[in-house]
């Protein structure tokens, strides 16, 4: 029996084609986007072996657990501001807020709220070429939620991973930073503006001090992809805020790591840093002014 | 008939081909469940990385978590990846020691980064992991060193096989010519080398 291979071949590859294009996006501007960003992550090569990890708005939000803070609604950023993201840079930073929000939400145990929330970014999630993603049996999950933290908390950890390995699997690597920037300042806009009055002693107010290494991983991270436009953009978007953060001093102290019977090892005793109620008042207002330009999309 | 069976033949070998191009290094970190009260933190990363190359993950840790960092390496890399951790509000090294031992069995699970160790207590092997406190909010800076490997011919196809190689490293490992029973330098094998963390809220411990 004589095979011809050449037709086959081609079946092979169309098939492998079929199902590859089947497990993305469909539409065009999806496949614009992801192209455009393969082409950003092959020219990137400045320090490509360096990884800045930023936590997820989930893990930011942890410390709340402590009830050391108030839920406020009115901090959410607006679900009608949705319309306003048109270009691609605001819809994915604004994803990173939305995504931020639902983290809170989660946090406070407001599961209708989280709802709501997941409702939004499922929205945009089209909108970035990554509605894959919320899949109806993850759907169908949130809705049989109750107002567990542990559940919501996890929920929300799920999805966060969920849209880490799609666009890991798509090589959009640019587009996880900008929504990593975007959950990471909304995060902050929240928490700042929970706190009414400066108090040293507060360990909300420290732990705002230390979003000063998170804020340094985050800037590292967006100079690595400066080629990109978005990116080299949003970097002046966060010049005020990093001129804020420079501010703080950082405190030395001659301490070397121990290890604790368990076995873990003691760091992190070798600084620490300080934050003046000048500082902070600042932090505030420039951390309001920069969230509130990006979520009424008023960048450039 | 035989167009048929052609047919089902290409859709069933091009089935796998085209759903292994979507899997990705990420995808490794899904198959981790941590076990309570540990969860799983975001920050933990899963990369494509090369033999002969060096990588640095940098990582944010809060004060009032702990944290626990395991290595996990594609079979391709044999274990061979010197892990060093670095505290970044000190500068000192707190963990610096090799993939795995070369003539022994790791006894204690911060011996190597990569080989399983048996835990007598337990009775049973335990992948080895890193414990952190932080009593004030750092930066640990993880660099992985991952050695250039020598696999002896007669494993070669045994690691084109493996599961987390991808493309490159089965072409490449189909590459050495020595006689058989050398050892065969495989240059530029890629792998997935994931950084898993998981955390808690820090318990009183007495120092």
């Amino acid at each position: 029996m004589k095979i011809k291979a050449t037709p086959i071949c081609a079946i092979v590859a169309a098939s492998a084609l079929m199902f590859q294009s089947c497990a993305g996006d469909s539409n065009n501007q999806n496949n614009q986007q992801q192209q455009q960003d393969q082409q950003q992550t092959q020219t990137s090569q400045t320090n490509e072996n360096n990884f800045y990890l930023i936590p997820s708005p989930e893990d930011l939000f942890a410390f709340t657990k402590d009830k050391s803070l108030q839920f406020v609604p009115g901090l959410i950023n607006p679900v009608e501001n949705i319309d306003k993201y048109i270009d691609v840079k605001s819809k994915e930073l604004n994803f990173g807020t939305y995504t931020a929000d639902m983290a809170y939400c989660a946090a406070f145990e407001k599961s209708l709220e989280s709802y709501k929330e997941f409702t939004v970014v499922h929205q945009l999630s089209d909108a970035i070429g990554i509605g894959n993603v919320f899949t109806p049996a993850l759907e169908n999950r949130l809705k049989s939620l109750t107002d567990n933290r542990d559940s919501l908390k996890q929920m929300a950890s799920d999805i966060y991973l969920n849209i880490q390995t799609f666009l890991d699997s798509k090589n959009r690597s640019k587009t996880m930073t900008l929504i990593s920037t975007g959950g990471w300042l909304e995060f902050l806009y929240i928490v700042v503006n929970s706190v009414d009055k400066f108090e040293a002693d507060n360990p909300t107010i420290q732990r705002i001090a230390d979003q000063k290494i998170i804020f340094d991983n985050l800037m590292l991270r967006l100079e690595q992809q400066q080629a990109d436009p978005s990116i080299k953009s949003t970097i002046a978007d966060l010049t005020p805020l990093k001129a804020a953060f420079d501010e703080l001093t950082v405190e030395k102290n001659q301490t070397s790591s121990s290890t604790s019977n368990s076995g873990a090892i003691k760091v992190g005793g070798g600084m620490k840093i300080k934050m003046t109620e000048n500082n902070f008042n600042k932090i505030k207002e420039t951390i309001t002014s920069v969230r509130n330009n990006i979520t009424i999309n008023n960048v450039k | 008939m035989k167009n048929i069976f052609k047919f089902l033949l290409v859709v069933l070998v091009s089935v796998p081909l085209g759903l292994q191009a979507q899997t990705t290094c990420s995808d490794q970190l899904k198959m981790r469940k941590p076990m309570a009260p540990y969860r799983y933190n975001t920050a933990s990363k899963s990369a494509m990385c090369q033999t002969g190359r060096k990588y640095e993950f940098v990582l944010p840790i809060t004060k009032g978590m702990d944290y626990r960092i395991q290595f996990f390496a594609s079979t391709v890399f044999n274990n061979n990846i010197d892990v060093k951790i670095i505290d970044m509000s000190t500068g000192e090294v707190v963990v610096n020691v090799p993939g795995k031992l070369d003539n022994d069995e790791p006894k204690s699970p911060q011996q190597t980064a990569l080989q399983e160790y048996m835990d007598l207590k337990k009775n049973r092997f335990v992948h080895p992991f890193f414990d952190f406190t932080p009593v004030s909010s750092t930066s640990l800076k993880i660099m992985l060193d991952v050695k250039e490997v020598e696999i002896p011919k007669e494993q070669v196809q045994e690691y084109t096989y493996d599961d987390y190689d991808y493309e490159q490293p089965r072409q490449q490992a189909q590459q050495p010519t020595q006689e058989e029973g050398f050892a065969v330098p495989l240059e530029k094998l890629k792998g997935c080398i994931s950084v898993y963390i998981i955390d808690r809220e820090t318990e009183e411990d007495s120092f």
